[in-house]
């Protein structure tokens, strides 16, 4: 394997890995932090115990999200230097505002929040988890303003004498139009996650509690209100997450050609072009793909809102950035970039049915005893998981041989290619540190699903364990509520 | 000057991220020497940062992203030519984190094991690869940011190599200093003894590396006369450190406010120590954030504050949300260091409330029984016990 190809793998599977966990911590904290607040405000110690049950996971997934999100400060500097050299005058300014705004504010206020318990006066440590969710939203809009620079760069000149860009407008740079999209599907697709995962661990129990208990219904209703909460945010996130796909959808018809029509393996331009949802094809060569089964002037429709509108093929594009830019390969992998994309919104199925089968079931205050239901409402926590992911594949790897797509409506002299952003290392010391990022991640990762696993079958917390009880503090020999 | 401000601030953050984290790293250290039978001890010295650990932790990643901010151009150098120990340091960060926070989760000798293994690599090793890459970029680097590097040489020429092993032990005994701080009880005598041998030590090891720093040339007026203050106030500092190291103090103490003075006095001796070898460190090759040398020239390849720095508005953008944030954050942060400012003994540790290893028996056949896979002999529900009496395992 080439230093390019090892050096892409090793990006691409720790951000991956990365972005496997961060989606639930993203949707967990506010839902944590909404439960508790109702749970201070009302008493209720309903709300205490989902909170002390859910919070267990959320930090075990917390621990690995920042794990392995320390690797992506240096990564850029370590593998992509000439990357960093390029765009850093413009690039560096999200992620150095990342970490002042919100990884401060979200590592600060974590500790305050899992020592707290006792310590601090219930209102202000229900502030100190809601400055968690708050830290952890930021977060997801500043990594999303800086790569939605590479996507679609606006607030940037090219310095052509030192041979590299300068930040113009932050402003511009802010409130391209790009971030503000993907930052807001983003966010939706992470409340689809981890309300998925709510729902679904709440679904397992409910049924499980039903058995446990002689087939008690009263054991089963405990879970209902989790449950329907769960299902409704599944399905704001998902009306959310369709509506911001939508846009998102349209922005990349006109930003980046080349990414949509790989998406749609239209290899020529057509008018009134079909929706695929299934074609074959052989060797990434468009001109074998086959379309199997399509929807008519669906894509044309999705792109501009009108039937019968013209979309650029691959084919096309690639004649036209090869006489803009010079002969080469402007394709992306078009296997990876048509199924990632499917894939993507395939898998968001998932907690659709999850939703649909919960509420119907539960509707006019039942509740599920169905045995088949656990093993659906188990099985459908990871499908967000891997949609945020396919999603991730798609508009990364659609990006083709770009590190800084170039943008259609700017200055053409701003792009840059993969080739000239990789650091030059020597092949056997990326293939150290790739073993070493997969050896070391597979352990974690084992580790990770084992604890979860271990903590959902366990099920809640007694009830003496679930509130602020204010201790005396005598003297410095204070015991602890919690401890490590 | 902007671009020398940043500079500043960028010293500002790794100052600050060597004397935070760099407890949290002498902590680490210090756990792992402990017996691994002295579960109790282990635990009390994690919690000591256990609230403030992961806050300290971001100080890099700021001081990190500042860097790229201010000067890309140094970032990108940087971290491609010191790409190996960058690598290492990241693997121990990694499981350091995931170690702390889920050490506790499960009550078995070889999980805590396995956990005090994380803390340890992510403890040792970025204490010790901090001190080889800053000692390393003083020495200067023998290759140019477009030669396919080889970060291995660098690593282990000596300079580095001293330098490493000062940075870890001093880092180690600042975490000692800390914990005496923050601990009370018996277990803080043992912390007690524990520093005065390791004064000595890091003594010896501080003059080497001083020393043998003071001997490298420099490159500025401003280089020198601000290596020379800072190793002034890392001089007398070191008396601060001795004089709360050896003042005598009631073994026993239950009543620790009698010993806070003394016990401040180190810890914070440590903590200037520390802030001075930083500014070494970076200061020391001033004008220049990276030295490309060949037998003590500088070579093109080099880069200086002004030659890396970004363009003078991103400066100005990010010097006006700092001015903004930054007050803010320290606010909040010292805040939380003083919400959990009492000392903790081994009595303030309580039972651990990890579950246990293996999931009973019993719940893994009604869970296979109810989703449809019969098992002989097994019934559909066994605990009578209405929910809110279930026991905690």
């Amino acid at each position: 394997m080439s230093l390019l190809d090892l050096s892409r793998w090793q990006f691409g599977m720790t951000i991956v890995y990365h972005f496997l966990f961060v989606p639930l911590n993203i949707g967990l904290a506010p839902l944590l932090a909404i439960m508790q607040t109702v749970a201070v405000r009302t008493g209720s110690q309903y709300w205490m115990r989902m909170v002390k049950f859910f919070s267990k996971i959320f930090l075990i997934n917390f621990a690995i999200g920042v794990a392995t999100g320390i690797v992506q400060e240096f990564q850029i500097g370590l593998n992509w230097a000439g990357y960093s050299r390029f765009v850093g005058d413009v690039f560096g300014a999200p992620l150095a505002l990342e970490g002042i705004i919100a990884f401060f504010m979200e590592s600060t206020f974590i500790g305050l929040w899992i020592f707290g318990w006792e310590k601090l006066p219930p209102k202000i440590h229900t502030l100190c988890i809601w400055c968690v969710a708050i830290g952890v939203n930021l977060s997801a809009y500043f990594i999303i303003v800086a790569n939605s620079f590479m996507q679609h760069p606006v607030g940037a000149t090219l310095d052509t004498h030192h041979h590299k860009l300068v930040l113009h407008s932050i402003w511009q740079l802010l409130t391209n139009n790009t971030a503000i999209v993907a930052f807001a599907h983003t966010l939706a697709g992470s409340w689809l996650t981890a309300s998925t995962f709510v729902a679904g661990i709440a679904g397992f129990w409910m049924v499980r509690d039903y058995y446990k208990h002689h087939r008690s219904e009263q054991a089963a209703r405990y879970w209902r209100p989790v449950f329907r909460m769960g299902l409704w945010v599944i399905v704001f996130s998902g009306i959310f997450l369709a509506i911001t796909g939508d846009l998102q959808g349209k922005l990349m018809f006109e930003q980046q050609p080349m990414k949509m029509a790989s998406a749609e393996s239209l290899c020529s331009q057509e008018t009134g072009a079909s929706f695929s949802i299934l074609s074959v094809g052989t060797h990434n060569n468009c001109e074998s793909v086959k379309k199997i089964i399509f929807i008519p002037k669906l894509t044309s429709f999705l792109a501009t809102d009108t039937f019968n509108s013209t979309l650029m093929g691959i084919e096309d594009m690639q004649n036209k950035f090869s006489h803009q830019f010079g002969p080469g390969e402007y394709r992306p992998n078009l296997f990876v970039t048509y199924w990632s994309f499917r894939f993507m919104i395939g898998w968001a199925g998932g907690s659709a049915f999850l939703a649909l089968v919960g509420l119907w079931l539960t509707r006019n205050k039942r509740v599920i005893t169905q045995r088949w239901f656990a093993v659906l409402a188990i099985l459908a926590v990871p499908t967000p998981l891997l949609a945020n992911s396919c999603g991730w594949v798609f508009t990364e790897m659609g990006r083709g041989p770009w590190t800084v797509a170039p943008n259609p409506a700017g200055d053409p002299n701003i792009h840059m290619r993969l080739s000239e952003s990789v650091s030059h290392l020597s092949v056997p010391m990326v293939v150290t540190s790739l073993s070493l990022f997969i050896l070391t991640y597979t352990v974690i990762g084992f580790m990770w699903l084992f604890l979860v696993t271990r903590y959902v079958l366990h099920g809640l917390p007694a009830t003496e364990a679930t509130s602020h009880h204010k201790r005396e503090l005598t003297d410095s020999h204070v015991q602890l509520d919690f401890a490590y | 000057m902007l671009s020398t401000v940043w500079f500043a601030i960028v010293v500002f953050l790794f100052v600050g991220y060597l004397i935070l984290d760099g407890f949290d790293f002498g902590i680490g250290v210090l756990l792992s020497l402990r017996k691994p039978s002295a579960n109790k001890e282990r635990r009390l010295l994690l919690n000591t940062i256990g609230p403030i650990w992961d806050g300290n932790e971001v100080w890099i990643i700021t001081g990190i992203g500042a860097i790229f901010a201010a000067f890309p151009a140094w970032y990108a150098t940087l971290l491609s030519v010191y790409y190996l120990p960058f690598i290492l340091m990241l693997i121990g960060l990694i499981t350091r984190v995931v170690a702390i926070e889920w050490r506790g989760k499960i009550e078995s000798q070889s999980w805590k094991r396995v956990a005090d293994f994380g803390i340890a690599l992510g403890s040792w090793l970025p204490a010790f690869l901090w001190g080889n890459i800053l000692a390393s970029t003083v020495l200067g680097n023998s290759v140019t940011p477009h030669t396919v590097t080889d970060s291995i040489v660098e690593m282990f020429r000596p300079y580095p190599l001293l330098g490493g092993v000062s940075m870890l032990a001093l880092l180690t005994l600042h975490g000692n200093a800390f914990g005496v701080l923050k601990i009370a009880g018996t277990f803080r005598w043992e912390l007690k003894k524990l520093l005065r041998r390791g004064f000595i030590f890091v003594t010896i090891l501080l003059i080497l590396f001083i020393s043998w720093t003071l001997t490298l040339p420099y490159f500025s007026r401003t280089g020198e006369i601000v290596t020379y203050i800072a190793v002034g106030v890392m001089v007398l500092a070191w008396y601060g450190v001795g004089a709360g190291t050896f003042m005598s103090t009631p073994k026993n103490s239950r009543s620790p406010q009698t010993t806070t003075q003394p016990d401040m006095l180190t810890f914070i001796s440590t903590a200037i120590v520390v802030a001075g070898l930083v500014v070494i460190l970076f200061v020391h090759n001033y004008p220049y954030v990276l030295v490309h040398t060949d037998d003590r020239a500088v070579l093109p390849g080099s880069l200086t504050i002004a030659q890396s720095s970004s363009s003078h508005y991103a400066l100005l953008i990010i010097t006006w949300v700092s001015v903004c944030t930054l007050p803010l954050v320290l606010g909040y942060q010292a805040w939380s260091y003083w919400v959990f400012r009492q000392r903790i003994s081994l009595e303030s540790i309580p039972e651990g409330i990890g579950l246990s290893p293996t999931v009973p028996p019993e719940d893994i056949k009604s869970v296979l029984n109810m989703v449809g896979f019969r098992l002989r002999g097994v019934h559909n529900s066994d605990e009578e016990l209405p929910l809110d009496q279930k026991k905690r395992r």
